[in-house]
């Protein structure tokens, strides 16, 4: 960048521009972020038994394309850059690469990801196809991309079972990088099962971090809390993701997370270490900064927060374990979804619309005299659906 | 009730179309087993097949993904099959992801391989074919699988006819984008099509073709965050100093809002600035 245009962007952030931000971004948490001051008042933790202290709020580079983004994300004090082999086709490594191709290498920490090859789509497990020069050749490029000559942590990336957690060709491709000094850690990243998977770090005796996916909304949270507790005691990094819930409620996103709500969440938990949140804009950067250095909630946000994990509990979040169990081949999950905007959000319209695509009877489930659908949240499915389809007995005019 | 009853056939066959697996999309190709995938992923699943990558799929409207696995004793070839909203969105995930160091191939409206690997875009689809079986097959049985489901999609070819604005002369090469959301990491900045220059030094000309009303909004919010004295005019030509991005040249005619990032040549910016305006009379 052209000298004449080299502005403190910290100081910027910190002083003047943080009102306007603020407003822009619409929220009080802003507020915090500019006062304090000083890296002092950023909460850090030490990332399990390795040499690692993080803030705990880090940086998911996975949607960047602004380079210029992350550069002042840097300058601002985030250390920690999460990526992935596979993110944008490897473009988000060089991203990462040619951003900090001059930087000392103690002033930021790297992560990136390599999946196995082979992994069996339906069960999670390795394959013939899943080896450990299939591991090594992936990392390779990714550390060409990175022009680095380590990366602080390599995870595994997306494991849900415990067979390709220990799989023997994965752990021996990771143990030949640590010896060889390409990476100083060893992890896994898991969005699905998470609990076996935490526990399978734990009694690998392998692992250093797990990466898992965390959210006040997330089924199992309460069990990954519990693994999260176990792994961090045996001195296991724990690295949050997805700590958002998707932003949004729902799949139209129409409804959206109070975000600072939601990491602030994730992270009152001293046994999750730092976070990945992604961020595409000054404005998210400005938010999850804030976080960095305060904790406890504003009233709005626990207010955002209740009011999202009421309907969290009360509504379907479309995990999918309900498809194809319905012996009438009924579209659960569309009912379910027709049942949360009507009771949840009071939108009849959307409501009343999406009943109307699925061209079925105003009492769909009243020929049938056992439900077979076992619904993850316990719900009730039959019940459900037979209400909210009488919603197609109603004439439109009335709900608009 | 006859009406009625047409409503609802014309409605089930719209929902057919919507979720269910469209297997004419992956044609049979002689001496490869077909395997379709039953599922079809959408924004609500995405992740669990491609996990944080996911993120950027969906900031481009993304619809959903049909995959199919052809499989010849030890080799399996693996077609998956994005499809976005627009022909824009395609096009600004496709060239997200695009690496311009790679061979590019004469397949759809553009594409390039890599090995075992090659990735193309065709209308509303972001196509990729890769191998993924134990021994890995040839780059003409790559190929001649990426023309068939290409022949197959029936989707029209070229690029966005914004990207026919950029001057040519200087443009590096594959150097252009769309940014759906958040262009220069601003929420309010969006839809804008951009391209890289060479001289006077490496800069990033952008183009945003949308309401002139909405560009209105775009910029009050702009010039609101970088605050009054950090914008000048300059006979037309609005320089701004911007606290993240550098100093940046705009200017705002009808539809279209056009700007130059990364350089401190005034003079070279308007330049190019004036020339997209240019285009935009000649189409």
């Amino acid at each position: 960048m052209n000298k004449m245009l080299q502005f403190n962007r910290r100081g910027f952030i910190r002083s003047g521009l943080l009102g306007t931000a603020g407003a822009i971004a619409g929220t009080s948490a802003l507020a915090n972020t500019g006062k304090k001051g000083g890296d002092a008042a950023i909460i850090r933790r030490q990332l399990g038994k390795t040499d690692i202290e993080l803030p705990i709020v880090s940086y998911g580079v996975m949607r960047a394309d602004n380079p210029a983004l992350v550069k002042s994300a840097f300058d601002m004090g985030f250390v920690h850059f999460d990526t992935a082999h596979g993110y944008q086709e490897g473009r988000n490594e060089t991203l990462l690469g040619e951003l900090f191709k001059d930087t000392p290498r103690n002033k930021f920490v790297i992560a990136t990801k390599v999946g196995a090859d082979g992994i069996d789509r339906v069960t999670g497990d390795p394959g013939p196809a899943t080896t450990k020069e299939g591991i090594l050749s992936k990392f390779a490029s990714s550390l060409e991309r990175l022009k680095l000559k380590y990366v602080d942590i390599l995870y595994l990336h997306g494991v849900s079972t415990r067979n390709t957690a220990m799989a023997p060709q994965i752990l021996e491709a990771f143990e030949q990088l640590k010896k060889e000094g390409k990476i100083r850690y060893a992890g896994m990243s898991t969005h699905k099962n998470e609990p076996d998977v935490i526990q399978a770090a734990i009694d690998s005796n392998f692992y250093d971090i797990v990466l898992t996916s965390i959210n006040f909304k997330h089924s199992l949270a309460d069990q990954i809390k519990e693994k999260a507790a176990l792994a961090a005691k045996k001195g296991i990094g724990i690295v949050a993701m997805k700590t958002m819930a998707g932003g949004f409620m729902d799949k139209e996103r129409q409804k959206p997370v109070n975000c600072v709500a939601a990491l602030k969440w994730v992270l009152q938990d001293p046994n999750i270490h730092t976070s990945i949140p992604g961020i595409v804009s000054y404005d998210q950067m400005i938010q999850n900064f804030s976080v960095m250095e305060n904790l406890e909630f504003t009233e709005k946000e626990k207010a955002d927060l209740e009011e999202a994990k009421l309907i969290a509990g009360l509504y379907c979040d479309g995990c999918s374990q309900c498809q194809d169990q319905c012996k009438k081949h009924l579209p659960v999950q569309d009912y379910m979804r027709a049942y949360m905007y009507t009771y949840g959000y009071r939108h009849y319209e959307n409501a009343y619309s999406l009943i109307g695509e699925l061209g079925q009877s105003a009492n769909p489930c009243g020929d049938c005299d056992e439900c077979t659908v076992d619904c993850a949240k316990g719900f009730h499915i039959a019940e459900r659906i037979t209400d909210v389809a009488r919603l197609t007995d109603i004439p439109r005019d009335l709900l608009v | 009730m006859i009406k009625r009853f047409k409503g609802v056939i014309i409605l089930l066959c719209f929902l057919v179309q919507a979720y269910a697996v469209d297997v004419a999309l992956f044609p049979d190709i002689k001496g490869w087993k077909k395997e379709v995938n039953e599922k079809v992923y959408n924004s609500g699943d995405l992740w669990e097949l491609i996990n944080g990558a996911a993120d950027i799929f969906l900031s481009y409207n993304f619809e959903d993904l049909q995959i199919a696995d052809y499989s010849k004793k030890d080799q399996m070839i693996r077609v998956e099959l994005y499809r976005h909203k627009s022909f824009e969105d395609t096009y600004g995930i496709y060239s997200a992801e695009r690496m311009p160091d790679y061979p590019q191939v004469s397949i759809g409206s553009q594409g390039y391989k890599s090995q075992g690997v090659l990735n193309f875009m065709a209308g509303n689809y972001y196509v990729k074919i890769m191998s993924a079986g134990i021994e890995e097959p040839d780059e003409q049985t790559i190929a001649l699988f990426a023309e068939t489901i290409d022949d197959a999609l029936k989707q029209p070819e070229g690029l966005p006819g914004a990207l026919t604005l950029f001057p040519k002369e200087g443009q590096i090469f594959l150097s252009d984008t769309y940014i759906a959301q958040n262009f220069l990491g601003y929420s309010f900045f969006k839809q804008a099509f951009t391209a890289k220059y060479e001289k006077p030094s490496e800069f990033q000309l952008f183009v945003i073709n949308i309401e002139s009303g909405e560009i209105l909004v775009m910029l009050e919010q702009y010039y609101k965050m970088v605050k009054a004295e950090n914008v000048e005019n300059r006979d037309g030509l609005m320089i701004i100093k911007d606290p993240f991005n550098g100093i940046i040249y705009l200017k705002h005619k009808k539809n279209f809002l056009v700007g130059v990032v990364n350089t401190d040549k005034a003079e070279a910016a308007n330049e190019f600035i004036d020339k997209v305006f240019l285009n935009t009379k000649n189409e």
